[in-house]
């Protein structure tokens, strides 16, 4: 699994390997158990600084996704799939909040919204 | 669990004091932690140059100590034996080929690496028989850095390593850089350039001088966070705001300048307040120095 | 010790261009100075003073390539740099004198004369003594203020046998004449190399308390 960074995005590069991370654990591609890369070779792998992986592995272990042991490496946890997905369902919730708000003062129909729905459901599949 | 950035320093700086007349630098505190990569900011004459100098004992200081933690203890001096150095000029007889220079170089150095020192050569693409003085400044740093690193050095101190380099030569630097990095939890750099887009992605940490005097010191994205630039017509700055900003700077009506983030209710929304760059605080905290924090 | 013979490997490296080229100027120099004035004795002096003047090269080449800076961040001392400095010189000199005692031995016996050994001795020793002397008064301003800003003791040599030569002037053969009657006392030349000595080795000592304060 590669980390891809964006120069451009305005995220913050820690922010983008968190994300990503967390996206391919969820996804299954990262298995419980999987040793993750290292701080220091993340940092050179990706050419970022140590305090930038550091904290990217920091804000994964404290979502409970991974553990950091001291002097092993970090490693993939469980999956609390309740958890992930009460999570998911939450910042679902936010943006689907924004989304009606664009619609409603763009005089978008609820119909249209659902037909954006379908076409961004199967253009994330065909990939 | 979290992973903490323990962070204890490589090398400590106390009081430091070089006086040249019209140039002061210090009296000066600094930390360089262990195991991470430190870029030193600051306009040209800020004391970059002169503080690096000082560290590596080229330069008598008038006053303070520079110390070194090596062998699990705090020792005076630097240990050059496990330093690279590299200067924005070339220390080396410009006749001499490359191959040539680290003949008279190896030597001193313990744990020179020959291999390695060819392996970066070839890397770099600089020939082994080149004579040096036909090298270009491109290569010509990038063959300072091999003979650096071929020292298989614990700290490298590097001196505007990256300017007059093209973006692709900038690029090979910092991709060693990395890998040095990679190399060993222990591996400390410190590096003072102009070329700020460097540092925001492989620096750890961040001192800023201004006026021989250290300004600003921590890790870079808690420093950076600290402050916000602020722009908009100078009609919106209040007395207050005008003597809170750093480096104001007016032109036709509109101002710009730096502030600390504390300040942001000084100013009025007819004002943009962004996030601050490496850039903006060279630029702004250099023009008023020994402000306030 | 191991650090200023180390230092002297690297100051060997630092100077063999320019003493290569010495070397053949001092030679062309003795050919026509044995065709014009056929003493070889004065070839001696050529090459030792060829030397002296040479000793500034190293300085200039420190200055050229900023190899002061590089001494400085490597693990050497500056004392063990100063010391190396001068035992370079010093083989210099010696290496220099000794190829202008073997150019003139092949000058007398291809001239098929009888080499004045006492003159030739005598030579040696004025010239390594007057070379080491020199040495000892301009090598700790060049220490302490670099090539650039001590240019001008590259004349010192030139000077001192400038004076010499005027104050010998008139009386040139008086002084062949005093020459040769030191020369017959094998043991009194014998000294000038050792006052050079001592000489070069306080020059020694003071050059490593400037350099070791200059700023880099």
């Amino acid at each position: 699994m590669q980390v891809i960074l964006s120069q451009t995005s305005g995220t913050p590069l820690y922010e983008q390997i968190t994300e990503q991370l967390r996206a391919a654990i969820l996804r299954g591609e990262l298995a419980e158990g999987t040793q993750l890369t290292s701080l220091r070779q993340l940092a050179r792998d990706l050419r970022v600084s140590l305090i930038t992986t550091t904290r990217a592995y920091n804000d994964l272990a404290a979502s409970g996704l991974i553990a950091n042991v001291p002097g092993r490496g970090s490693y993939v946890l469980a999956v609390d799939r309740e958890a992930a997905r009460a999570e998911a369902t939450r910042a679902l919730r936010d943006q689907l909040g924004r989304a009606v708000g664009t619609a409603v003062t763009a005089g978008i129909e609820p119909t249209a919204l659902h037909l954006l729905l379908d076409e961004a459901w199967n253009e994330q599949h065909d990939h | 669990m979290n992973n903490t950035i323990t962070e204890p320093a490589a090398i400590e700086i106390r009081g430091l004091r070089k006086d040249y007349g019209r140039f002061r630098l210090g009296p000066i505190d600094l930390d360089l932690p262990a195991g991470y990569v430190t870029g030193l900011v600051g306009a040209n004459g800020a004391g970059k140059t002169t503080l690096l100098k000082s560290v590596l004992g080229l330069v008598r200081p008038d006053a303070g100590s520079v110390r070194q933690g090596r062998d699990g203890r705090v020792r005076p001096g630097i240990d050059l034996a496990g330093t690279g150095v590299v200067f924005d000029q070339l220390t080396v007889i410009p006749e001499w080929t490359a191959r040539g220079a680290a003949a008279a170089i190896a030597p001193f150095c313990p744990r020179w690496d020959a291999t390695l020192f060819a392996d970066l050569l070839e890397r770099f693409r600089v020939a082994s028989d080149a004579r040096i003085g036909t090298l270009s400044r491109g290569e010509g740093t990038k063959l300072s850095l091999a003979l650096a690193l071929a020292r298989r050095p614990g700290l490298l101190i590097l001196d505007e390593p990256t300017s007059g380099l093209d973006p692709s030569a900038r690029r090979d630097v910092i991709d060693v850089f990395a890998e040095f990095m990679a190399a060993d939890e222990g591996h400390t750099i410190l590096f003072s350039t102009h070329i700020t887009s460097d540092l925001d992605r492989i620096a750890d940490h961040l001192r800023v001088l201004a006026g021989g005097q250290l300004v600003e010191a921590g890790p870079l994205a808690e420093v950076l966070e600290r402050y916000a630039m602020v722009r908009g017509p100078s009609v919106a700055l209040s007395a207050p705001a005008r003597a809170a900003v750093h480096g104001l700077r007016e032109v036709n009506g509109v101002f710009d300048a730096l502030i600390n983030v504390r300040h942001t209710a000084l100013f009025g929304p007819e004002v943009l307040i962004e996030p601050a760059g490496i850039d903006d605080l060279v630029v702004h905290l250099g023009r008023t120095e020994g402000s306030p924090r | 010790m191991s650090g200023v013979l180390r230092f002297v490997r690297l100051d060997i490296r630092v100077q063999q261009a320019t003493l290569r080229t010495t070397l053949a100027v001092a030679g062309l120099l003795a050919v026509l100075t044995w065709v014009v004035t056929p003493l070889p004795p004065m070839i001696v002096a050529i090459f030792t003073f060829a030397a002296a003047i040479v000793a500034v090269e190293p300085f200039r080449a420190d200055e050229r390539g900023r190899l002061d800076v590089l001494y400085a961040v490597l693990p050497v001392g500056r004392a063990e740099v100063v010391w190396g400095r001068y035992l370079t010189m010093l083989g210099v000199q010696v290496s220099f004198a000794a190829v202008g005692v073997l150019l003139a031995v092949a000058a007398a016996a291809a001239k098929a004369q009888p080499l004045d050994v006492g003159l030739t001795g005598l030579v040696l020793a004025a010239g390594l003594a007057i070379n080491a002397l020199v040495l000892a008064v301009q090598t700790p301003v060049l220490f302490r203020v670099g090539y650039a800003r001590a240019r001008w003791v590259a004349f010192t040599p030139i000077m001192v046998i400038m004076a010499i030569v005027a104050l010998a002037g008139p009386s040139g053969l008086n002084l062949l004449r005093v020459a040769s009657a030191l020369a017959a006392t094998a043991w009194l030349p014998a000294l000038f190399p050792l006052a050079g000595l001592v000489a070069l080795a306080l020059s020694a000592l003071a050059s490593a308390w400037l350099y070791g304060r200059r700023d880099l």
